[in-house]
């Protein structure tokens, strides 16, 4: 039997360890307390974000800076695209530097950071992100990617519609049954 | 540089040469940009007499030092050219996303010059600017035309801005469309685009760029993003967008309907409720930058038109092809919508030229014969939807709509010309002017023919108390809509917030003329934050007194005096038939007295309409004044 939320049967005492492995296996110590959620739902594309970004970051008005961007879906959905801070991230896979990785997780904070040193600037984790928020800097040659701002993202305070919202994790299932338009 | 990216590009269609140029200092401060730098430029640069749609026409796109930041509304774009439609100055603005993308590639403004002899198209990829080919595209569609130019650039975040099959054939009204559903669409910018062959301009900017005091900026957007959505305006706005007015106006007994025969009995005024409206919307959709988010898309469920499905509906286009042609489906009016986006033509002027053919058709002076065999009842929407593919197509009679409203009257004579209202070849819009004076001032000295967003002031669409008018305008009678006092400094003041407003590249619906507490002063202050120079309020009313008078100065170099300052057709012959403001009318003495008092606020002189030096010289226009003078224009 599969139970909402944290997906895993607590009678079944091998679920448990196999959880524990989970962790234990990518040296983390847990999840994220808060994290960034993105609402297609919300969202009108007037890429306020994308400024506040920029700003934030690079000090100026230039999308190609922001560490977040909206995408046109297919079926005509406009999605935020949101570094999700994996727990297992495709793009400290990808990286192929094996001494002082410049993509790595923070165990502490389980932000992903990506740093400029030792960075051979192969695009692997650019390439590898499936949600396409390791950028290029058009002006740089290096990449980049969204830190969260030191745990205050100025994208979710920005976003007029509540599109972006920076919600506590342990609530994120609830939270995105309730305010569904 | 801070808030300008500082740089013009000029593209010479003629002999295919692109050339990047330094942003004149005393231009940017004198005119900040948008509409401001455009009208200078094109003063400077379009000599008089030339026809609008030869070589000679230039072609300016224009943004500003706050178009493209994070600032809500800044995504607007502003288009300049002698108008094919009326002959004088001729711009339009539109939002979505192209005009930040221009900035972001490093251009303030882009000046298009010459004529290319086969179609081109233009793609600026930030310093690497190129004319390409554009015959595979000639005859397409506008979202056509961007689905195929995305896959030929290779890139799907580029931004385009294009015209369709009716700015190709040269209608007068043709519209330039960005992105696939805003329209640059009054005065008819698409046919310039036209008559110079070049069918797209395509943009991608990574360069960005910075503003002085990015603290500052961040909090005077994040004031104006609160005064905004705080607003009494904002809730309704935000979900219903500009349709709401269509039942606003017809309470207030403004609406019009039937080519405006009657103003104030539309029997099927439900049918254009938010209600039944909203049932067809399935979602909102905002420009760059906006929180407003007064547009949508829509998808139409059952019925004839089932499966359509598209965006930007709006108030004008809805009013126009609607009431005003006696449309009762609303329905019918989104698949209108969706082709005057795709072909590229402009639905609020499309609507007010077939009203008047409808009435004509009524009245005997043009018949089946004319039409080419199509009924023009009132309520047909087949036949036209059908006229208005011949008006794209530029095919029979669909030729002779497509030159506009009063060129067609005055060719079609007979008396066509009573029918319809206009002022300078701008059409006068969908609410009835006879009940606002002070618009109809607005209208008649509005620099690029009778339109709203020149400056109508809106307090006369509400009640406001004397003694506020007093207050605020100088004079108690300024806000009473069926006065003709006091009309000179209200319409001045409007007229100077929406000036700034387009200079500055911002939305109208986000500044005090529509109900938010932004004005002049705010930004000012916006624009010190932005640019690191120094712009008070007096300065901020000096720029939009130089804007306006620049602008003046064109037309009057076009030959244009007071006489036509007035609004021509039926507005001033014929009194409102019914509801509240029946008999209301505009005498011809009281627009000279509004006129008298508008040209003693602004500087201008009385016997001719044109600017005094002394005016011209106070603003820093001592070439203009010089130019005027010895065309024997001014003393």
């Amino acid at each position: 039997m599969r139970l909402p939320g944290n997906g895993v049967d607590p009678s079944r005492e091998g679920d448990r360890w196999r959880q524990i492995r989970f962790f234990k296996r990518r040296g983390i110590e847990r999840i994220m307390a808060r994290k960034l959620i993105g609402k297609p739902a919300l969202c009108v594309n007037c890429r306020t974000c994308e400024m506040a970004c920029s700003l934030e970051k690079s000090g100026m008005f230039n999308p190609a800076k922001a560490r977040i961007w909206i995408q046109k879906s297919k079926k005509g959905l406009y999605t935020p695209m949101i570094c999700r801070h994996c727990l297992e991230p495709p793009c400290e896979k990808a990286c192929p530097v094996e001494e002082g990785k410049p993509v790595w997780r923070d165990k502490k904070t389980g932000i992903v950071h990506v740093l400029t040193r030792n960075c051979i600037g192969c695009y692997e984790c650019v390439a590898a992100c499936p949600f396409g928020t390791v950028r290029i800097d058009p002006h740089t040659g290096g990449v980049f990617k969204c830190d969260l701002c030191q745990g205050d993202p100025v994208c979710a305070k920005w976003c007029p519609t509540g599109a972006i919202q920076y919600v506590d994790t342990k609530a994120l299932g609830t939270l995105a049954s309730i305010d569904k338009i | 540089m801070y808030g300008w990216a500082g740089s013009l590009l000029r593209v010479n269609l003629t002999d295919r040469s692109v050339r990047k140029e330094e942003y004149p200092y005393s231009l940017r401060r004198d005119f900040v940009g948008g509409r401001g730098v455009n009208s200078r430029l094109l003063y400077n640069e379009v000599k008089q007499g030339i026809d609008p749609l030869g070589p000679e026409n230039k072609l300016f796109f224009g943004t500003s030092p706050l178009t493209g930041t994070g600032l809500l509304t800044s995504g607007r774009i502003h288009v300049t050219a002698k108008s094919p439609l009326t002959g004088i100055l001729g711009d339009s603005n539109a939002g979505g996303h192209f005009g930040p993308e221009v900035k972001w590639a490093g251009y303030d403004h882009i000046i298009v010059e010459g004529a290319a002899e086969k179609p081109v198209y233009l793609w600026m990829d930030d310093d690497h600017v190129e004319i390409r080919d554009g015959g595979h595209l000639w005859g397409k569609g506008v979202s056509e035309t961007y689905a195929i130019l995305r896959d030929e650039l290779g890139d799907p975040r580029i931004r385009i801005a294009s015209i369709g099959p009716g700015g190709e054939n040269l209608v007068r009204f043709a519209s330039l469309m960005t992105d696939y559903g805003n329209a640059c669409g009054k005065t008819g910018m698409g046919a310039v685009m036209g008559a110079k062959k070049l069918k797209a301009l395509a943009v991608r900017g990574t360069r960005g760029f910075r503003v002085a005091d990015p603290e500052r900026f961040k909090a005077i957007a994040r004031d104006w993003f609160m005064r905004v959505t705080k607003s009494p305006t904002y809730e309704s706005f935000s979900k219903v967008g500009t349709l709401m007015y269509l039942t606003q106006y017809h309470s207030q007994g403004r609406s019009v309907a039937r080519n405006a025969q009657t103003t104030a009995e539309i029997e099927y005024i439900e049918n254009y409720s938010a209600k039944s409206m909203m049932k067809h919307m399935t979602r909102s959709v905002a420009c760059f930058g906006c929180p407003i988010h007064c547009k949508h898309e829509f998808k139409i469920s059952k019925g004839p038109y089932a499966g359509e499905e598209g965006h930007g509906t709006e108030f004008c286009i809805m009013s126009a092809h609607g009431p005003s042609c006696g449309n009762p489906d609303e329905a019918a009016l989104l698949k209108i919508n969706n082709i005057c986006n795709e072909y590229g033509i402009c639905g609020d002027t499309s609507g007010i030229v077939l009203a008047a053919a409808f009435e004509w058709y009524e009245r005997g002076i043009i018949t089946k014969e004319d039409t080419d065999g199509i009924p023009l009842i009132w309520g047909n929407a087949d036949a036209q939807i059908e006229m208005l593919m011949k008006i794209v197509r530029r095919e029979g009679f669909g030729d002779l709509l497509a030159e506009g409203s009063a060129i067609a009257a005055q060719k079609i004579g007979r008396g066509a010309e009573k029918y319809i209202c206009h002022a300078k070849g701008g059409d006068v819009d969908q609410v009835d002017i006879r009940t606002l004076k002070g618009c109809a001032l607005s209208d008649a000295v509005s620099s690029r023919g009778a339109d709203p967003q020149r400056g109508w002031p809106g307090v006369e669409f509400y009640p406001m108390k004397p003694e506020k008018a007093q207050r605020l305008f100088g004079h108690p009678e300024a806000a009473n809509p069926r006065s003709y006092e006091g009309k000179g400094r209200l319409v001045n003041y409007y007229a100077s917030l929406c000036t700034m407003c387009d200079a500055l590249g911002i939305c109208k619906f986000s500044s005090a003329w529509f109900g938010t507490s932004i004005g002049l002063k705010e930004m000012g202050e916006l624009l010190t934050a932005a640019t690191g120079l120094d712009f008070d309020e007096e300065g901020m009313k000096q720029i939009a007194a130089r804007i306006n008078n620049v602008e003046r100065a064109f037309l009057v170099r076009e030959g244009i005096t007071r006489k036509d300052d007035t609004i021509h057709g039926r507005a001033m012959e014929e009194p409102v038939p019914s509801g509240p403001y029946k008999g209301e009318r505009l005498e011809k003495e009281g627009m000279d007295r509004m006129l008298d008092d508008y040209y003693e606020v602004v500087g201008w002189d009385k016997a001719t309409g044109a600017p005094t030096r002394k005016t011209l010289e106070s603003l820093g226009l001592i070439d203009v004044a010089e130019e005027l003078a010895s065309m024997g224009k001014i003393s």
